[in-house]
């Protein structure tokens, strides 16, 4: 096979860094190879993106050493132009990329622009349509669609200029489990049908990996490049994320791990629980169901609660919801399920159509958003939404001084030494890396101790090691008496949080609600709201362990197996 | 804050581009373009009886479209709180000020909301109807350079992307305590900060993104582009154009002056 992509001894310095972001690199990706690039945030992922599309250094300046060749053309000495039918690339946020109003002009936009003529751009349009099944979406609004669909078009835009090359940067990072898998497939179909070559930088690596022919590990240097099952322990090693079942064997012991839940993966832990005593059914170490524990009164209660958009669709019909102090609860759903809509109004940023949100008991639609924030401290998505001030510090005064606090410097330091965050106090915000901004993000709302804190989609975007320090810190909030709720579609994050209740919303209802335990095994309920179980639940599924107590991650199985099963 | 709200989304529809079909998505967008250059001919005559033709004409040009009816509706009653205070406000400083008669005042201010809906209904029915990809087509026909001309295509695209984005810093900021209604105006100005740092680094992010891409998909390559679509002007846009301009000349020729 002929050589898509190849770097030879690549090093790269960003504009007035004395610390290169790429440090020898020599990588070769061959036609038609489905390539995954992981490794740890700030390990060179995307600058190695950049470099491959010649916008280093014909953009960004810098010094780059070493050979790029991009479909045979040195494109560090041609720069993109010479590329730019070769190689179709999507962006972490597509959105920021698709220039049109309306798909189908959007899909004709690049062939446009070279030249083509009317006739052989219909042609390939339709055909680019076609592959990606999106005709319904031809004549679409571009701001209509979801981040799914908006992906779709991107790559049917380069399928369209026959790009040869695919190039995806953390194409999963806002997608639900539904529209990853979705995309994933596309991107295993275009390769193995049409010999795309697809290379897909990458954290959330459960479901991709099974697919690559080959995994790179990225930080700084190329510190692996080999088959994904080998993969397995250098992936643990840098704290990248690895599927939980592979987690699983390497925790007992058993090698090569599988990628996916197989009939051989089966199989060998069937051999496993043979020796499992049948009566061993007592609960597992962390038990968090707590419903008998709560207090009589709920801190937020939803009644009947509808939400219109301005548009007059429905977003909210008729949801029903206590949440009691100390409770730990997450609230799960595909995206446009409604979950951001239902916590905007714990804090009153949205007030209800219909029904009634009542926070410690005072209805919301009476109190100003700064009154109800005072006991709900809301974290949204994006982090650099909040973020304006000069440094750390003055973001987490800023947020203490709006709820009275002056003075209170001591308090501000305190909050950032909690976060680890006490040596960038004075940092500007812009400056921390992506799990620092997160937790600058939490901190910040943390810092003026509502009883209840909010979290929405906290690992969007994060990798594993992130999602890790994450869930420490929400473990020490949980602990502190506080009440958490969390919004995520993130189910194998979740099953290794210290939740007390899943709430599955779907359609902008509540389709289920009870202990991890019971909600995240009714994996009925989860595929019909366009979620996937996790890895480990299948598995016990598969194994008819059922009445064993209902293990959720790797972890809890290995204890399960460790103490019921003699000599595994 | 409400009006203020409700004035900002009704003029945003008026603006708005619809997926659904209806005849004027069917013609050539220059034929429209003549169409909006004879409606402002229109609005701009003098008597209230040429006015009133002009009006018959306008909606009349407009009825195979309903949806534009209906959302000119829509808009000219988002607008009426501000016409007619406005309309107020002329009239009684014209009246104490100015020494005019209040029946020619009053008729002043008819004619004003008159012509506003006649502008109203022409450009509803246009922008619902033509993306800025054809505008941009229809310019670059009569000779203009593309390049310049997709900075339109590019504002109608992320103009709705930015406004979410402005509405979620909001949020985000109010989710800490942020009260932009309390205190003076200077300490206002200064908590605006709290909305425009973020939006302006979203922004600049977002339009490094956009560069990038369009330098990676050959955008100002050549001085010239290629359309996938031919722009045909067909016999429907003659008489269409031939309807509209017959219109105009209709309300300056042959509709008497009245009054004036």
């Amino acid at each position: 096979m002929k050589s898509a992509i190849a770097l030879k001894n690549v090093t790269y310095f960003y504009p007035s860094s004395t610390t290169p972001a790429l440090e020898g690199v020599s990588l070769e990706v061959r036609e038609g190879e489905f390539v995954v690039i992981a490794g740890p945030s700030g390990g060179g992922k995307s600058t190695l993106v950049r470099v491959v599309l010649g916008l280093i250094p014909h953009i960004y300046g810098g010094r780059l050493h070493g050979e790029v060749l991009v479909g045979g053309v040195d494109v560090a000495a041609e720069g993109f132009r010479a590329i730019v039918n070769r190689v179709g690339v999507v962006i972490q946020n597509p959105e920021n990329q698709v220039v049109n109003v309306v798909v189908e002009e959007e899909l004709a936009f690049t062939l446009e622009n070279l030249l083509y003529d009317a006739k052989e751009i219909g042609k390939r349009v339709d055909e680019a349509i076609k592959a990606l099944e999106i005709e319904h979406l031809r004549k679409r609004l571009i701001h209509t669609l979801s981040s799914g669909e908006l992906q779709k078009v991107v790559i049917a835009s380069a399928l369209a200029l026959d790009s040869r090359i695919l190039l995806l940067d953390e194409p999963l990072a806002h997608l639900d489990p539904h529209g990853a898998r979705e995309l994933i497939s596309i991107l295993h179909k275009l390769c193995r049908e049409r010999g795309v070559t697809v290379v897909v930088v990458e954290h959330r690596l459960s479901e991709l990996i099974r697919y690559a022919d080959r995994v790179v590990v990225l930080n700084r240097r190329v510190l692996f490049d080999g088959s994904p099952a080998l993969a397995i322990d250098k992936l643990l090693e840098v704290g990248a994320e690895v599927p939980p079942i592979s987690r699983l064997f390497i925790e007992l012991g058993k090698r090569p791990p599988p990628l996916q839940i197989d009939s051989k993966a089966v199989e060998a832990l069937e051999r496993v629980i043979v020796k499992c005593r049948s009566t061993c059914t007592n609960s597992l170490g962390n038990d968090n169901s707590s419903s008998s524990l709560h207090s009589p009164s709920p801190v937020i209660a939803v009644e009947d609660l509808w939400f219109k958009y301005p548009n007059g669709g429905v977003a909210l019909s008729g949801i029903n919801l206590n949440i009691f102090q100390g409770e730990f609860v997450a609230i799960v759903g595909a995206n446009g399920a409604g979950k951001t809509t239902l916590i905007k109004h714990f804090n009153g940023l949205l007030k209800p159509w219909r029904g009634r949100v009542a926070v410690l008991g005072k209805d919301t639609r009476s109190s100003t958003v700064a009154e109800l924030a005072k006991s709900v401290g809301v974290v949204l998505q994006n982090p650099l939404h909040q973020f304006f001030e000069r440094t750390a510090l003055r973001e987490v005064l800023f947020t203490l001084n709006n709820f009275g606090c002056r003075n209170c410097v001591d308090r501000a330091l305190e909050v950032l030494k909690a976060f680890g965050l006490e040596d960038l106090a004075e940092s500007s915000p812009y400056e921390l890396s992506v799990g620092e901004q997160r937790r600058l993000a939490i901190a910040s709302v943390l810092a003026y101790e509502p009883p209840v804190i909010v979290l929405d989609e906290p690992t969007a975007g994060i990798d594993y090691s992130l999602k890790l320090e994450l869930l420490k810190m929400l473990t020490r909030v949980a602990e502190k008496g506080k009440t958490v709720v969390i919004v995520s579609h993130d189910v194998e994050f979740l099953a290794l949080a210290p939740i007390t209740r899943v709430v599955i919303m779907a359609s902008g209802r509540v389709v289920a609600s009870g202990s991890p335990r019971e909600v995240l095994y009714s994996t009925e309920v989860l595929r019909d709201s366009h979620l996937t179980p996790p890895q480990v639940v299948e598995l016990v599924k598969l194994l008819n362990l059922e009445k064993a107590p209902r293990p959720l991650n790797s972890r809890e199985l290995v204890e399960y197996l460790r103490r019921c099963c003699n000599g595994y | 804050m409400a009006i203020e709200k409700a004035f900002l989304k009704r003029f945003a529809s008026a603006l708005a581009y619809e997926e659904t079909r209806c005849f004027y998505h069917s013609l050539d967008p220059r034929a429209k373009l003549l169409y909006l250059v004879a409606s402002l001919a229109m609005a701009s005559v003098g008597s209230i009886t040429r006015l009133l033709a002009a009006l018959g004409f306008a909606y009349a040009l407009a009825s195979p479209c309903p949806r534009a009816l209906r959302k000119t509706l829509y808009v000219l009653t988002g607008l009426a709180p501000f016409i007619a205070l406005t309309a107020l406000f002329v009239v009684l400083f014209s009246v104490a000020f100015g020494g005019g008669s209040l029946s020619e005042v009053v008729l002043e201010q008819v004619k004003v909301f008159m012509r506003i809906a006649i502008v109203a209904v022409a450009v509803t029915a246009v922008a619902l109807s033509t993306t800025p990809y054809e505008f941009v087509y229809a310019f670059v026909k009569m000779g203009f350079r593309y390049v310049y001309l997709y900075t339109l295509v590019i504002a109608v695209r992320f103009i709705p992307a930015v406004l979410n984005e402005l509405s979620d810093i909001y949020d985000a900021q109010r989710s800490r305590g942020l009260e932009l209604e309390k205190g003076g105006v200077l300490e206002r100005f200064r908590r605006l900060n709290a909305i425009i740092v973020p939006a302006f680094v979203c922004s600049l992010l977002r339009a490094r993104d956009l560069a990038e891409a369009l330098e990676l998909r050959g955008f100002g390559y050549s001085s010239k582009r290629t359309f996938y679509r031919a722009l045909e002007f067909r016999r429907r846009d003659l008489l269409f154009t031939t309807l509209a301009i017959l219109s105009a000349l209709a309300v300056y020729v042959l509709i008497p002056l009245g009054v004036a």
